[in-house]
């Protein structure tokens, strides 16, 4: 073929182009026709041959080869077939051969057809990456079913013995629902061929009860054999098996009492021969899902917890219902918080909190066991009550010699299960249980002994214990007592330190070394101390009676925790240097004893006694120590008390006795007194008898050798208040400008505060009218004097008027506020100078002011008056001309010039009416019946005739006639 | 949770108690009619379906539309009223205790189910036993003579069951069972109601059909309310309950 196309090439390179293009033509179609020519030769030589070898292998071990026959030949044309495979071989036989697996590499083999019509050999070259393996179909050995838990069990044998090394397996398991055979799960599942028969076993849980439909599985497998390199291909498909459930004629519903995971999916079916008409969950109807023959399911997602009963799922039919419940819940939680402990190292208790609810309960409730690994001993623990969120607990016996546990607690519930572990020295988890039986006993009135008894075998371990002491009106006190434990578990402790004839409450409690708990407190035990002679004598003082001949002597209960009993009586002595007096047995409530003694020093002892016997004595001397230098001071509260102070005394070796009462008291006044040590310099008295708004005297004394000496006198208030009285004033003297006033002063119990000051207001104003109407400081018309030197009881208001009535209110005021007033209302005298002034000058400016007007007024009106006094014809008509003058009041009066006239009517001439202006000043005076004329005009005395007397004397008819003459006039 | 569902205890359970209390401790009362009338209001107490019944389907979850209705009575679970009317008054009484008995057995079967009601209706039915008892021997010793009556089987209560493999069936079971029991009472209760009378109208050992004046009955909790008055039937033997009409 190369020398033949290199042959036709050469002329191409000497012609032109055209002659070129065909004779290549020509020459790629002699070339065609001499390919075909030659491939239909070689195609009529390989139909008379076998042809299309093809090999297959379906355990490595055998290839099955196959060939196709040449054409022509019969079914029964038998073959000469020859390879080498380390030796030549040739086999005789009718269609197609079993080789054994050959060796890696190309093997020729050689097909020789032993029939009549040709002798042609086709001859092969075989690999083994032209083999194919392809397993037989997996046989399924079983397919069972567990309806209780809709799960199906496939067998399989891998029949690995056949092939001859391991291989990785796949097979792929197909399962198929109802009788269409839906296929509801396809999975691959992966093993290895070991060379044996093994038998495989795979399980699947079905969403679907099996009882709702038949369910049909088969298999297939692909061999993946790394060392085959030829090509690898899946099994056929084994034979269906199938699952199905015979039902009765009864109707039944599946899943019965199924317990499932909270948000899971389940399907339930109902098994009926009768037509299913509704499905509900609960009170929520569910669409059906039809399945074969009248079986329906339906399908619930995402499940809720259930209730403790469960959550019915029912279906309806004609004339029945069927129904099963789903239990709903949870697996159970890792229990948490376990803890073991002891209370008496007899018996451990494990505590536990199960941590989630599972919402399964009764027969589906959580199972506890508690295994401890080294004993290999276990209790179990099953609650069938209602679950709740206490605590969970197990006891477990302790073994003897073992201290360490190691407890493992499992919680198991249809759902799961959960465990939790806990390794724990017992000895030092040790709860004691609470003490019990508490006895006290007397040692001495200050010390007794506790018994308690304390359950458990605490033979070999130390124990705390605490004993709390309660006594009243005092803060509790804890004592800790280590004692070793016992095995009778009867404890004693001594307690002492304690006050006699005291009550004392005691309680225990308990723990064990090292510390873990403690027990509860023991039921509190009380008891009374025994009595003690009383450890000091009585609080003492002494006044002397009013007429100075007796001494009183006062003492003060001994508190319990210096009584040390109860206190019987009391002895006073009074002793001197000539003698001694003494009152014995004054019984306990007095405290108070009166002798009679003369002026000299006597020291005063008191005893107080009890059953058991009795205290020092408190002594003080009778009389006490002058001091001239005394001056009264002035105390006021301090927080909660009057707060004294003084200053250090040297000479004052006992104490300090603050003597207090009540002001208005008389003598012997004592409210009550107060030691305080030599070295104070200030105390604060606090009484509950002390009152707001009362004055008390405080007396402070100082102790010298069982003498006291006043060294301050105070007097004080605990709360000042305003006085309740005013104080009483009366005017003294009273001139035509000035007022004195005298006041008293207020009584102590009235003041009720120190006195710091009066307040006097004056102001003009008589009983009737002023009343002192407010006394307020802001008001410019009230004069206000503030005294605040309380020793002034007078005060001179000066600069009055005379003659003028005062009102004059006086109060007094404390730190704690004003008192009530007190006023009254006082004339000054008459100023007679004054008097006389005051009228002269007024009636001097009057005459003059009215002189000079009536001549200015006569001067320019005169020709008028005149000119109008003649038109009138009588003086009737005079005198009428003045009455017209007041006529006008009240009506519409015309106006004229700007001006308003005051007499002037709508039908008085024009000429008139400058006359009738009088000036706006005159109208009032117009219009006042008396007829009284302005002083303006009082120059015209005419008009002075007083309207009266026309009114008396005109009449009406001269009235009209003059209206009538005045309008004609005007009309002319 | 179950608690918080449970509704509060009736009065009529608490009155019930004192009632069982007294009973069960004190000597038996001598009187016919006052243990008679005691007898009648327990059984009155004891048919009110609200101390048993209807805390069960509330719980159970059997309240909802279509349940309740199949919650009806086994037919033959318990003698038929008409059954016990049939009876001698010692064979009443007789077939009453051995009832109740039952009754009280498959009780703590339900402990788990209704653990407060159980208790109390046990109680219950534990005081109401000791008045059969009592009024068995004041029967006895009266002059009265009856024909001894052997105790009718009949259809009682089922025993107490195996564990149930089907909760479902069981929860309509046990309510129908409960229905049955307060039936049964209410029955009881109408048979009692008219033992008054014919003890006084005549000394005859069957049971008169007529009740007292002003003896009224509580509406019973089965099905049709009024039951049928009894036509008197000396030969009557006991029928099961299913065979009333409901």
């Amino acid at each position: 073929m190369m020398d033949i196309s290199l042959c036709l090439k050469r002329p191409s390179r000497m012609g032109d182009s055209k002659r070129m293009r065909m004779t290549s033509n020509f020459q790629w179609l002699l070339l065609t026709v001499l390919l075909l020519y030659l491939m239909n030769q070689v195609n009529s030589q390989k139909k008379r041959t076998p042809r299309d070898l093809k090999c297959i292998t379906n355990n490595l071990q055998v290839w099955d080869c196959s060939w196709r026959a040449p054409s022509g030949a019969g079914h029964g044309a038998a073959y000469e077939v020859c390879f080498e495979n380390g030796s030549h071989s040739c086999y005789r036989l009718e269609k197609n051969i079993k080789l054994p697996a050959l060796l890696p590499g190309d093997h020729e083999i050689t097909i020789n057809p032993l029939h009549d019509f040709g002798n042609f050999i086709s001859k092969f070259t075989l690999n083994e990456k032209n083999v194919s393996l392809i397993p037989d179909a997996p046989e399924i050995l079983d397919l069972s079913a567990d309806f209780s838990t809709s799960t199906l069990h496939l067998k399989w044998n891998d029949k690995g013995s056949v092939f001859p090394h391991h291989s990785n397996v796949i097979w792929e398991i197909k399962v198929l629902r109802k009788k269409n055979m839906e296929i509801v799960k396809l999975v691959t599942h992966n093993t290895t061929l070991n060379g044996r028969d093994t038998v495989h076993h795979w399980s699947w849980i079905s969403d679907m009860p099996l009882e709702c439909a038949t369910h049909y599985v088969g298999i297939r497998c692909y061999i993946d054999d790394p060392q085959f390199s030829g090509r690898k291909e899946w099994s056929d498909w084994s034979p269906l098996k199938n699952i199905s459930w015979s039902p009765d004629s009864q109707t039944k519903v599946f899943p019965q009492d199924r317990v499932l995971l909270v948000g899971s999916d389940i399907t339930v079916c109902c098994v009926t021969q009768e037509k299913v008409l509704s499905a509900q969950i609960g009170s929520t109807y569910c669409p059906l899902i039809h399945l074969d023959g009248k079986n329906v399911a339906i399908k619930i997602r995402n499940i809720s917890a259930s209730e403790s009963s469960g959550t019915n799922v029912v279906f309806s039919v004609e004339d029945n219902m069927f129904g099963t419940v789903i239990f709903a819940g949870y697996p159970p939680d890792i229990p948490q918080k376990l803890n073991c402990e002891t209370y008496d190292l007899k018996e451990i208790i494990c505590t536990w909190n199960p941590g989630r609810p599972t919402f399964l309960v009764g027969p589906r409730n959580t199972s506890y066991t508690l295994f401890e690994s080294f004993s290999g001993k276990y209790v179990r623990f099953k609650r069938v009550e209602l679950p709740t969120n206490e605590s969970y607990q197990l006891f477990f016996q302790m073994l003897p010699n073992q201290e360490i546990y190691n407890f493992t607690l499992n919680a198991r519930n249809p759902l799961g299960q959960s465990e939790s572990t806990l390794l724990v020295n017992i000895t030092e988890k040790v709860h004691p249980h609470i003490p019990t039986s508490v006895k006290v006993k007397d040692i001495s009135s200050t010390a007794v002994t506790l018994s308690w008894h304390l359950p458990g075998s605490f033979a070999k371990i130390k124990l705390l214990c605490q004993i709390e002491i309660n006594k009243t009106n005092s803060i509790h006190e804890l004592r800790n007592v280590t004692m070793r434990g016992i095995e009778n578990s009867s404890y004693l402790a001594a307690l002492d330190k304690l006050n006699p004839y005291t009550i004392y409450t005691f309680r225990i409690r308990c723990c064990t070394d090292p510390f873990w708990k403690w027990s509860k407190w023991s039921n509190e035990k009380q008891y009374l101390t025994t009595e003690a002679i009383p450890s000091k004598g009585p609080d003492t003082w002494r006044e002397w009676s009013s007429d100075g001949k007796n001494l009183i002597i006062y003492w003060k209960p001994l508190p319990i925790n210096e009584a040390n009993g109860k206190i019987l009586s009391y002895n006073v002595s009074c002793s001197s240097d000539e003698e001694t007096q003494s009152l014995s047995e004054i019984p306990d409530p007095q405290h108070k004893a009166e002798i009679q003694l003369d002026k000299n020093d006597y020291i005063i002892s008191v005893v107080a006694k009890n059953s058991v016997g009795s205290s020092p004595p408190s002594k003080i001397a009778s009389m006490e120590i002058p001091n001239d230098d005394l001056k009264i001071e002035q105390a006021v509260r301090m927080g909660n008390g009057i707060l004294l102070t003084w200053n250090y005394d040297p000479n004052v070796t006992c104490d300090y006795v603050i003597k207090w009462c009540n002001s208005s008291r008389s003598e012997p006044c004592l409210m009550d007194w107060k030691k305080v040590p030599s070295n104070s310099t200030e105390t604060i008295i606090e009484s509950d008898q002390f009152r707001p708004g009362v004055r008390y005297n405080f007396f402070v004394y100082g102790c010298r050798n069982q003498g006291y000496q006043l060294l301050r006198s105070i007097i004080g208030y605990v709360e000042e208040l305003a006085p309740v009285v005013a104080p009483n004033f009366t005017v003294e003297d009273t001139s035509a400008d000035s007022i004195l006033v005298k006041w008293e002063e207020i009584p102590v119990e009235e003041l009720r505060g120190f006195l710091r000051g009066y307040l006097f207001y004056f102001e003009k104003g008589e009983r009737d009218t002023s009343k002192m109407r407010v006394l307020e400081s802001g008001r410019s018309d009230i004069k206000v004097k503030n005294i605040t030197d309380i020793s002034q009881k007078t005060l001179r208001i000066a600069d009055l008027q005379g003659k003028t009535s005062y009102h004059l209110v006086l109060r007094a005021y404390t730190d704690g506020g004003m008192g009530p007033e007190k006023s009254m209302f006082v004339v000054t005298k008459e100023n007679s100078v004054g008097l006389i002034i005051a009228i002269l000058i007024p009636v001097a400016v009057a005459v003059i002011v009215g002189v000079v007007t009536s001549i200015l007024c006569y001067r320019k009106r005169e020709w008028e008056v005149i000119r109008l006094w003649k038109s009138l014809q009588g003086w009737k008509d005079r005198a009428v001309l003045v009455e017209l003058a007041c006529l006008g009041r009240g009506r519409s009066l015309p106006r004229s010039s700007g001006r308003r006239s005051c007499c002037s009517r709508p039908d008085v001439p024009k000429e008139l009416d400058p006359w009738f202006q009088a000036p706006p000043s005159l109208q009032p005076y117009i219009q006042r019946e008396e007829g009284a004329l302005p002083p303006g005009c009082q120059g015209g005395l005419w008009l002075a005739w007083p309207v009266s007397r026309v009114h008396r004397w005109s009449s009406r008819v001269a009235q009209q006639k003059f209206y009538s003459r005045a309008t004609s006039t005007s009309t002319t | 949770m179950r608690a918080q569902r449970m509704r509060r205890t009736p009065l009529s359970v608490i009155l019930g108690l004192l009632f069982l209390s007294m009973a069960a401790t004190s000597k038996c009362l001598g009187k016919y009619h006052e243990l008679l009338l005691q007898l009648r209001r327990q059984a009155d107490l004891m048919q009110d379906t609200s101390t048993l019944l209807d805390p069960y389907i509330r719980i159970q979850g059997l309240d909802t539309p279509g349940l309740k209705e199949h919650c009806r009575e086994c037919p033959g679970a318990f003698p038929s009223e008409d059954a016990l009317r049939g009876l001698s008054r010692q064979g009443f009484l007789r077939t009453l205790n051995a009832t109740l008995g039952l009754v009280l057995h498959r009780l703590t079967a339900l402990y788990q189910d209704l653990p407060e009601a159980q208790q109390l209706v046990g109680l219950n039915i534990r005081g109401f036993r000791s008045n059969i008892h009592c009024m068995s021997l004041l029967l006895r010793s009266s002059s009265e003579a009856e024909t001894p009556e052997p105790t009718q089987p009949g259809p009682g209560p089922t025993p107490p069951p195996t564990p149930p493999s089907d909760a479902f069936q069981h929860k309509l079971k046990s309510c129908r069972f409960l229905r049955g029991y307060h039936c049964f009472m209410h029955s009881v209760g109408q048979v009692l109601r008219e033992w008054g009378e014919s003890r006084s109208r005549s000394r005859s050992r069957r049971h008169s059909p007529r009740r007292a004046p002003g003896d009224t009955a509580p509406s019973g909790p089965c099905r049709g309310g009024a039951r049928r008055m009894w036509p008197f039937r000396r030969d009557r033997r006991l029928m099961p309950r299913g065979h009333l009409p409901r």
